[in-house]
């Protein structure tokens, strides 16, 4: 556990470093200038408007920099050999991968935090009423962070080159998303379809129970469902993580 | 010889590398019926042509890669996490965190091989006062010389104070003063009772500090060779023509 | 080990998915379905894709203003008198996409209900075209109906639907019971307020007529804020000269 909690402090103090973070600044750029741009339109369009773009840019620019991060981990290091370096040290490879994993995500959590920290003065400078469910959505945010993240380092350790680690990382976010819209076509397939469309469900990250940010307070989930929610996320990383662990395991450098 | 003189051994070691690309598998022979030892406290080189097998050999003895057939002892146990305690490497080229000051960096490499806290700060004293690494450990490694990148790759490899050394390429990159003090270390360390592996392309500097060396060619032990001055390099061509 | 902690918690991760999916009471107008294909458009398919329905709905609904607050000369009616001080628009630009531009806002999201009343205001009160404004409340209010959730949503729109039936059947002057109701709401569109104000001046109704108006004086919109100020003083001006 001592080599987990290191590998990650130090993954973060690295990740907090790097260039990637400067994405934060473009975010910024971008929920000002919306902000200016809203200025003339009707009160009510414009909260809704700021808050809406302005959480859909804290969930892709982190989704950007998590994805960024992890093909570094599990792809790039391994590439340029600087994953030597911890290899060649008496810590277990599953210890190493995990504690990078938690450096990457709590990282991840920081950038979702300070954005959101700004979104959310911008919204009080307008006067915006906040509840639970606006705080919340950002911790679902994280969810979906945290979930991506796992996936994209067990297929970047699987992965040939760092573009197609990429891309199937993009398909995967995309397809997570797509997952509830392909239910209303579930009554027109034949079984052998429904139960390839179930299986997709497990296997790809469900993000329609994890999107938040889309849906309005009181029309999306009960309460009751938002516990199941949350342990799914947990539940679905640790299962990809374990993978990649075993893949990392095998893996020659 | 019995086994706890030997710091280093491959017997019969095979070593196939198999690369997927679009369902199609190439496979290149690395290592074919491999056999070599390193003997405890001695300075060893491995020589041969580029694709020869050497960095196949350390990675096979560094666990980062595994063997398909035969058998390797490191300090007389199979490669393993725990028995690459007692290892040192230093890459080739300096493969570093370039984010990370030097301090940081051998704080992480501290923690990972075990080292509490009053150890990794008078590991870290001890090893700066003999490379002379001086401010240059608070500054970040990606800023930092190449000519200094390596002498931090060298000092994260001595850390934890290793009985096994092995070193790859270490002259790659560096000027003639470079090599020159480089060289120096490596002595000083062997005196000290560390046995030393290095791989390199650099004959005449390998024959100023080997005992003994061994000439791969084509994934297979050539010849094994004590050092004698002036004749490693008509032994190197003999062996690889 | 690995493996088998994988599959152990991949087991897990399928059962919370199902206990969280039954409690996952809203759905949106599906990506694939009739009702979104004939409305939507290419970029509103990415946006879905990427999970930002909001976001489309909200880029289609600030087109939907850009489109209401400029002049088209292709859609200027011929011969159509200009009807100054009624509404946003000049009375002169017919807006045909409007009921269109909403429906796709809606469809997008169905929690948008401001796209749907603004946009039912504008058609019913300023076009004068009911018929749309009925059908555009209709599909929105039909949707939640249909979802059978526990408590109500969507009452404003109703409130809508009930002044623009009236206003069909009656005229506006007979809709201000629910517009009355309908101003009371924080976003009620200011062009809503500039109506109701406006039928109270007509009908001399002139202590109303600045109640509701000066709803309008701290308004977003200098136009509104404008015509409200206007308004305001030449009540004043007619009670001081006793018209």
């Amino acid at each position: 556990m001592k080599a987990v909690y290191n590998v990650a402090k130090y993954t973060l103090l690295e990740n907090a470093r790097s260039k990637s973070f400067s994405l934060s600044v473009v975010f910024i750029a971008l929920v000002f200038v919306s902000a200016f741009i809203f200025a003339r339109l009707s009160e009510v369009v414009e909260i809704r408007a700021i808050q809406d773009i302005g959480m859909g840019a804290v969930q892709f620019f982190s989704f950007l920099t998590a994805l960024f991060f992890a093909v570094k981990v599990a792809f790039v290091e391994g590439r340029n050999k600087t994953i030597y370096l911890p290899l060649t040290r008496p810590v277990k490879r599953s210890e190493y991968i995990f504690g990078r994993y938690l450096g990457i995500i709590l990282s991840s959590a920081l950038e979702i935090a300070a954005m959101g920290m700004l979104l959310t003065l911008l919204l009080y400078l307008k006067q915006a009423d906040f509840d639970s469910f606006y705080f919340l959505s950002y911790f679902f945010i994280f969810l979906k962070i945290a979930m991506i993240t796992a996936v994209t380092i067990l297929i970047s350790l699987a992965s040939t080159s760092q573009a197609s680690a990429f891309i199937f990382s993009f398909l995967v976010w995309i397809t997570g998303h797509s997952l509830g819209e392909v239910e209303f076509l579930l009554d027109e397939m034949s079984p052998a379809m429904v139960t390839m469309v179930r299986i997709f469900k497990w296997i790809f990250p469900n993000y329609t129970l994890l999107n938040l940010a889309d849906y309005t307070a009181g029309r999306f989930m009960a309460a009751a469902g938002y516990l199941p929610a949350v342990l799914y996320a947990a539940f679905y990383v640790l299962a990809v993580m374990w993978l990649a662990s075993a893949v990392f395991e095998k893996k020659e450098f | 010889m019995d086994k706890v003189e030997k710091a280093l051994e491959f017997t019969n070691v095979g070593k196939i590398y198999r690369r997927n690309h679009f369902f199609k598998t190439t496979e290149t022979k690395a290592l074919t019926d491999f056999s070599l030892d390193v003997r405890k406290g001695e300075i060893f080189c491995l020589l041969g042509l580029n694709g020869a097998g050497k960095t196949t050999t350390v990675k096979l003895a560094l666990n980062l890669i595994f063997p398909d057939s035969g058998q390797i002892r490191v300090l007389g146990e199979k490669p393993s996490p725990e028995v690459i305690s007692r290892v040192g490497y230093v890459s080739e080229s300096p493969y570093l965190f370039p984010y990370l000051t030097a301090r940081e960096l051998f704080n992480l490499m501290g923690i990972l091989s075990g080292l509490n806290a009053p150890r990794r700060a008078e590991a870290i004293d001890r090893i700066c006062d003999f490379l002379s690494l001086g401010d240059f450990i608070d500054k970040k490694i990606g800023d930092c010389s190449k000519g200094m990148q390596q002498r931090v790759l060298l000092a994260q490899a001595l850390l934890h104070d290793p009985e096994l050394l092995i070193l790859d390429e270490p002259y790659s990159g560096l000027d003639p003063v470079g090599i020159s003090q480089m060289r120096q270390y490596i002595e000083k360390l062997n005196s000290e009772g560390k046995t030393i592996l290095m791989t390199s392309h650099l004959i005449a500097e390998s024959e100023k500090i080997a005992k003994r060396a061994g000439i791969l060619k084509d994934g297979r032990v050539a010849k094994v060779i004590p050092v004698r001055q002036g004749l490693l390099e008509k032994e190197f061509l003999e062996a690889v023509s | 080990m690995k493996l088998a902690l994988s599959a152990f918690f991949f087991i897990a991760s399928v059962l919370m998915q199902e206990q969280a999916g039954k409690h996952f009471n809203f759905r949106n107008t599906a990506v694939f379905s009739k009702d979104f294909s004939e409305v939507a458009r290419y970029g509103d398919f990415w946006l879905v894709l990427f999970g930002h329905r909001r976001i489309a709905a909200d880029i289609v609904f600030i087109q939907t203003l850009q489109y209401y607050g400029s002049i088209h000369k292709e859609e200027i009616s011929a011969g159509a008198k200009a009807e100054p001080g009624e509404g946003f628009g000049t009375g002169l630009v017919r807006y045909d996409k409007l009921f269109s531009y909403a429906l796709r806002s809606v469809r997008l999201d169905r929690n948008f209900e401001y796209a749907v009343t603004f946009t039912a205001a504008a058609l019913a009160w300023v076009q004068k075209r009911e018929n749309e404004a009925i059908a555009l409340l209709t599909d929105a209010i039909d949707y939640w109906e249909a979802q059978k959730l526990d408590t109500p949503v969507f009452y404003q729109s109703s409130l809508y639907l009930s002044a623009i039936a009236v206003t069909k059947e009656k005229g506006i002057a007979e809709a201000t019971e629910y517009m009355e109701k309908v101003i009371t709401y924080p976003d009620c569109p200011d062009m809503v307020k500039n109506i109701l104000g406006e039928i109270y001046f007509r009908a001399k109704d002139y202590k109303n007529a600045v109640r509701v108006l000066e709803m309008n004086l701290d308004s977003r919109d200098p136009n509104y804020r404008e015509k409200a100020q206007k308004k305001i003083e030449q009540i004043h001006h007619l009670l001081i000269s006793g018209g």
